[in-house]
């Protein structure tokens, strides 16, 4: 159901900007794939307990123990690989994700291939868009350990490097041709595996064409208690800057395990790949204009975006096998029924019932409002920027020294300042070429450290006022509401980690159990609901207090206003109405043959207009037609349809 | 929606509006029509057939109302365009009318009762919003005999009168005409005076012109989004102690989207002259891929279709049966899930427009009820969190919800906050320290600001405060606040489309309307140059050479310094591209060459194997491999200098795919990989004729 598409009508104008002005580079695939390279050794595979005993304060550890599974470390990389892998089938399902573990005792690459080029490699799972079936495999493995440990054996002699590393140059070229990003994740905890001077040679060889190839290594390094992992033995030879960080300042992921014990070795492992499961992509570069004559680099990210679940595809069953259904759309002129070329359209406006047109190079022309910038205009107290002052997503920007030296520091200094006096600018912005301009307010962030971009509105964005009677509430009455609020309080204030958003998760979990033929979950744990029990065992007394604050104010206005005229009750007897209209209408919306009935229907009688605009964009986009714009537009674009038929 | 209105505009035509006064290069009736046409094309814009208009012009040559024929009072009085919705051919049609005429002769007063009587039989006794607008430079004849009576006509119909005038005094606006001739004197005060009798509007044109400059911001009619109840605690289990208030929501911002262009054919036969534009249809196919197939796929009727979802690679089925299980059962509701202090609150994670809730309008429990949650949220200084369903059904959002009071109105607002999936846990590294690869920590770096630096920062940003000036369109306004900015996107497309109604056949657009560029760049009040130089100084930012950025001077090397090229030595040495690696190889030797003429064989080289890719290709598995190939060999060339080799190549792959493989060259066409533009080597003299006519051979 593309409805599905909108579930959050509020946030959809996030995407508004993407329209008007995508950049004209970005023609290759905004794609990702990511492949997890997991040694496989003897230190790697040695159960937790064993470290434990070389752990001299291993004591007071003892408490906390069999709560959680405790791992190897190779297993645990198995299980963050998982975990990842069904994580970005939510997030992002069109990205790769492969596992290839080296030195094994088993060799395995590819069906079919050779696999002398690569001994004591096992590609576990290959790389390509996750499916069904390899999950199962993974899930398959990791619940059964005997099957798990013969896999994960480790070869007398380990693997060389170059030859995992071209292994994996092998996979990218030829499974994520073309992708904008490639990356080898790798987890490990031997810092020098190559001590022979030409095996060290030809991995630094194979690496230097891993960076050519555009894909970036991300090791992973876990240190024992017994054993810091030092990186400058071999892995800063080869790793290479990238240009997403500036050499000498890299983020301290790296080492992510070093955690003396197993359990929370296994969790710091976890957030630190779960950290970087999705590429930092920055959503554009720019330059920031902080002053006549000062113009530093800057790029930008979004890093809060609303996901919505997977769109629904038609599918059709070909013998045995699915096959998603690809739609197409002709364009033809209407009298003539011929196929209209690209360079034939004109766009147009319609304008006192007939159209008003414009050159492309018009076009173009009326929405130039210069260069792309973020120019400064100056600077207000932070309290200036009221709660209501929100459009759609911020967005994250950070300094580049790509284009401009220095900008980092200038920068940091803006930051700086703005943080101490708590201030905030005031700018102009054209994200990207012949994007909207936009007031927006540039404020500082603590953590991560840079700033937001918050776009303003405008005044033709700002609504009227509903009009609602003014009748202010007694003391007594807002006394008893803060002693429930009071009793309420969330210090730690709202932390989005902990509200997984429902709907997205029942259904992918929905999906999940029938892909993996599994049983379907009988409830849900819905993590946004209030918490019942803590309201009433907390609050519950005030709340009854300020009900009954309620019922006195309610007697005392009546006594002072008695002419009002009086309105009771809630509105309490909806539901049972509710639920049988919800019937009637998921009846007609069973499938496309019914929904064109109904909507052709809807016009011989004329009343589109009383269908509700779910039912008219999904019309709308089956027969391949824009859904944008207002109700009315939405009527009147099927209503040309028909007309025209 | 809207009201109904009928406006009737009554335009002088006497011929000396056809003459230039007051050092005007215009006439005083090209001056009128400016504000005519603003008004008239901004009506049609709202494209509603409820918004009906008439125009009367006065001192016409002609005599064409329904008046004339009994009293001759009404001569030289023409009903341009009778009552009813403008359109494009209203417009064209007026504007052949709209001259001066030959005469002086015909009465104003006259011309406002043919007005009056066209209003009076169009709207009956309707509700319209009625108005009329008299514009004049007042110096023909006003016959005000009776007019006492058009006065209560006016006032009993509640019409709207507004009386514009060129040249005409105006205090408030603080113009006086100098040398003004005795009868305009007098039809100017006669004219104030049946204003100020019947509450209408009398001002000067300049007034009015200067007006129409200024965007005009239109009104939206609240419509709730949401209502129900907002409830702390659970009503089924402790219905004595659940707190329910009945609210409703209303968009409190909304982005006011410009008008949206649609796609049109351009004519075959370009003779047509009026509107050579033709309605395009859209129609939809279904298609499956089916390698024996010809064409490798086959059409799919639409009852042979069943709907699924993609977990990855697998297609789920659902069934429209199935249909219910996928779905998340909610009940629309604002459930508080508890209370945060507003000043550790993060104002970034905010991703959406802001709503406003207020009780419902005709329940004063409600009223009084949300009154003591608004004053006592703003007394504790503390934000509501609530999980919204807006309907039945609806999946639900996490929201935030801060009090506002106001002298006559107070409500919550409420922004939708992220979801743990919502959050991109991207990683920065911090700005005021550096850490090098051995694990040193820096707090001296040429990344991190000096103390000079950041003393001129701290200068600078005092110099540029906003607080103290107005706004730069509405003075009563602070500088900058949202009220006093308008959409420069919205504006400028209303702004360029009613300019080509009224004048198709000019050339080029009008210029961006100065108030929309108001905020474009930093106030002209603030004189922070001294302490900018300052600051620029203390920055020193300097902007990186295009050159050496497409090199990536300094990034060849991996962190430890490692000098690798001295390791590929002996694989460059060979010039043998590997067609297992090729695009590392041909990178890595084209980096190593000495002599220009060495790229040609590694160019050839890199060719051979994007032909070889794509000849081995099953359908079109390959192609992407071949494309990366491409563009890397593209790329490089352009940063080699070298993209004569490029284009010489690219040509040959086009006649390579002419064969089979038309499929590829589609995919080259959609990534761009086409002759190399002026744009991307100054040296190229590609037109975009020339490559488009190889992107689509025509």
């Amino acid at each position: 159901m593309s409805a599905d598409k909108k579930w959050n009508s509020g946030a959809d104008a996030a995407d508004d900007d993407d329209d008007d002005g995508r950049d004209e580079t970005e023609f290759q695939a905004m794609k990702d794939a990511t492949l997890f390279a997991i040694e496989v050794s003897n230190s790697m595979i040695a159960s937790p307990d064993e470290d434990e005993d070389m752990d001299v304060d291993g004591g007071s550890r003892k408490k906390k123990k069999n709560k959680k599974p405790r791992y190897s470390s190779a297993e645990a990389a198995l299980r963050c690989a998982e975990a990842v892998l069904k994580n970005r089938i939510i997030s992002t399902p069109n990205d790769m994700m492969g596992i290839l573990l080296f030195g094994t005792e088993q060799t395995k690459y590819g069906e079919g291939s050779s696999n002398i080029n690569y001994p004591n490699c096992y590609l576990l799972m290959d790389l390509d868009i996750p499916d069904a079936p390899s999950i199962k495999e993974l899930k398959y493995l990791l619940d059964n350990p005997e099957e798990l440990s013969d896999i994960l054996k480790p070869s007398s002699k380990p693997a060389t490097m170059a030859n995992v590393l071209f292994a994996a140059n092998h996979l990218f070229t030829t499974k994520a041709a073309n992708f904008n990003s490639r990356r080898l994740f790798i987890i490990t905890d031997n810092d020098n595996p190559e001590t022979d001077k030409s095996a060290r040679a030809s991995a630094q060889t194979r690496a230097r064409d891993l960076y050519d190839l555009g894909v970036r290594i991300e090791p992973f390094f876990i240190s024992s208690p017994t054993h810091q992992f030092d990186k400058t033995l071999f892995y800063t030879d080869i790793m290479y800057d990238t240009g997403e960080d500036t050499t000498e300042n890299l983020p301290d992921a790296e080492e992510v395990a070093k955690s003396t014990d197993a359990e929370s070795r296994y969790e710091q492992m976890l957030s630190a790949i779960t950290a970087k499961q999705a590429p930092r992509r920055a959503l554009f570069t720019l330059k920031m204009e902080i002053g006549k004559g000062l113009t530093i680099g800057i790029k930008g990210y979004l890093l809060h975006k609303r996901v919505t679940a997977s769109r629904s595809h038609y599918i059709h069953e070909q013998g045995e096998k699915l096959q998603i259904v690809k739609g197409s759309t002709t364009r033809m002129v209407e009298e003539t029924a011929q196929e209209v070329t690209p360079d034939q359209i004109r766009k147009a406006y319609k304008f006192g019932g007939e159209t008003v047109s414009f050159s492309e190079e018009e076009f173009k022309q009326m929405r130039n409002f210069g260069d792309p910038v973020l120019r400064i205009l100056g600077f207000k107290p932070q309290s200036e920027l009221q709660f209501w002052h929100n459009m759609k997503t911020s967005t994250f920007i950070y300094p580049s020294e790509e284009d401009y030296t220095g900008s980092t520091r200038t920068f940091a200094a803006l930051r700086n300042k703005l943080l101490a006096s708590k201030l905030m600018g005031i700018a102009w912005l054209i994200a990207r070429r012949s994007a909207a301009p936009v007031m927006a307010a540039v404020i500082p962030s603590v953590e991560p450290q840079g700033m937001f971009i918050i776009p303003l509105p405008f005044v033709d964005d700002i609504r009227q006022n509903p009009e609602v009677p003014h009748i202010v509430a007694p003391n007594h009455l807002i006394d008893r509401m803060q002693d429930v609020i009071r009793q309420l309080h969330m210090p730690k204030g709202y932390i989005p980690d902990k509200y997984p958003n429902p709907a997205l998760q029942k259904h992918y979990k929905v999906l999940e159990a029938i892909a993996l033929e599994e049983e379907l979950p009988e409830e849900f744990e819905d993590k946004t609901e209030p918490k019942y029990k803590n309201i009433e065992k907390h609050a519950g007394q005030m709340i009854q207090d300020w009900g009954d604050s309620l019922t006195q104010a309610m007697s005392e206005f009546r006594l002072t206003k008695p002419v009002q005229v009086e309105v009771h009750g809630t509105k309490r007897g909806r539901e049972p109405a509710g639920g049988a209209a919800k019937k009637a209408k998921k009846d007609v919306d069973s499938g496309p043959g019914d929904a064109d009935k109904e909507i052709r229907a809807a016009y011989d009688k004329n009343t589109l207009n009383k269908l509700t605009v779910a039912v008219l964009k999904e019309w709308l986009a089956t027969k391949g037609m824009s859904t944008s714009g207002k109700k009315a537009d939405l009527v009147e674009r099927i209503e040309e349809h028909f007309e025209n038929k | 929606m809207a009201d109904k209105q009928a406006t009737v505009y009554i335009v002088d035509l006497g011929s000396s509006m056809g003459t230039h006064n007051a050092d005007r290069s215009e006439t005083d009736l090209e001056y009128v029509l400016k504000y005519l046409w603003d008004r008239i094309t901004t009506t049609v814009s709202n494209g509603r057939k409820t918004d009906t208009i008439a125009v009367v012009g006065f001192r016409t040559d002609d005599s064409d109302n329904g008046l004339v024929q009994n009293d001759d009072n009404y001569t030289n009085i023409s009903v341009l365009n009778p009552m009813g919705q403008f359109l494009m051919p209203q417009i064209r049609g007026l504007k052949k009318l709209l001259g001066p005429s030959r005469t002086d002769q015909g009465d104003g007063i006259s011309a406002l009762v043919v007005a009056l009587d066209i209003i009076e039989k169009y709207c009956k006794k309707l509700k319209y919003i009625r108005n009329i607008v008299l514009l004049t430079n007042g110096t023909g004849t006003f016959d005000f005999d009776g007019v006492s009576d058009i006065v209560e006509q006016i006032k009993e119909h509640k019409i709207n009168l507004t009386v514009l005038g060129v040249d005409f005094d105006d205090a408030e606006f603080g113009f006086q005409e100098t040398n003004k001739d005795p009868t305009k004197a007098e039809n100017e005060s006669a004219l104030k005076l049946l204003c100020d009798q019947c509450d209408g509007m009398y001002g000067t044109i300049a007034e009015a012109i200067e007006e129409i400059q200024r965007p005009r911001t239109k009104k939206t009619r609240p419509v709730h989004s949401f209502r129900g109840r907002l409830s702390i605690g659970n009503e089924s289990t402790n219905p004595r102690s659940t707190l329910l208030i009945d609210v409703e929501r209303f968009p409190r911002t909304m982005v006011a989207k410009p008008p949206t262009a649609s796609s049109f054919a351009l004519s075959a036969e370009p003779d047509q002259t009026n509107d050579s534009l033709q309605k395009i249809r859209n129609t939809r196919t279904f298609q499956v891929e089916d390698e024996d197939a010809p064409g490798k796929a086959i059409d799919i009727d639409r009852e042979d279709m069943a709907k699924g979802y993609l977990y990855g690679r697998t297609i789920v089925p659902i069934s429209t049966e199935d249909q219910e299980i996928v779905k998340f059962n909610t009940e629309a509701g604002l459930k508080i899930v508890g209370f945060i202090p507003k000043s550790g609150f993060e104002r970034p994670i905010c991703l959406s427009n802001s709503n406003i809730i207020v009780a419902s309008k005709a329940n004063d429990d409600a009223i009084i009820a949300l009154s003591s949650f608004i004053h006592a949220l703003y007394e504790l200084d503390s934000l509501a969190i609530g999980r919204l369903v807006t309907k039945d059904d609806k999946p639900p959002v996490m929201v935030a919800m801060a009090p506002i009071i106001e002298p006559e109105f107070e409500c919550l607002v409420e922004v939708q906050l992220p979801f743990a999936e919502d959050m991109r846990q991207y990683k920065f590294a911090p700005l005021d320290t550096v850490k090098t690869i051995t694990g040193k920590v820096l707090d001296k770096h040429r990344l991190i600001p000096t103390e000079e630096l950041q003393e001129a920062m701290n200068d600078y940003v005092d110099s540029m405060d906003l607080m103290n000036l107005e706004g730069l369109n509405d003075p009563l306004l602070p500088y900058a606040q949202p009220e006093d900015v308008f959409s420069p996107t919205l504006h400028r497309i209303q702004q360029v489309i009613r300019a080509r109604a009224i004048a198709p056949d000019d050339s080029g657009l009008p210029g961006i309307s100065p108030v929309l560029l108001n905020y474009s760049n930093p106030p002209s009040g603030l004189d922070p140059e001294e302490d900018l130089a300052r600051l620029r100084q203390a920055a020193d930012v300097c902007p990186v050479p295009t050159k050496a950025k497409g090199k990536k001077v300094g990034r060849d090397k991996p962190l430890s310094g490692l000098d690798v090229g001295k390791l590929l030595e002996e694989r460059t040495k060979s010039r043998r591209i590997d067609k297992s690696n090729p695009v590392p190889e041909f990178r890595q030797m084209i980096a190593s060459v000495q002599q220009r003429e060495d790229i040609k064989p590694l160019v050839q080289q890199m060719g051979d194997i994007i032909k070889d890719t794509i000849r081995h290709s099953v359908a079109d598995l390959q192609y992407s491999r071949a494309i990366e190939c491409l563009r890397i060999l593209r790329e490089d060339c352009i940063t080699f200098e070298v993209f004569e080799l490029y284009d010489t190549f690219i040509r040959e792959l086009k006649s390579f795919t002419e064969a089979d493989r038309r499929d590829f060259w589609s995919r080259v066409r959609k990534d761009k990989l086409g002759l190399v533009l002026p744009s991307e080597d100054g040296r190229s003299t590609i037109t975009i004729e020339e490559s488009n006519k190889l992107y689509y051979g025509r």
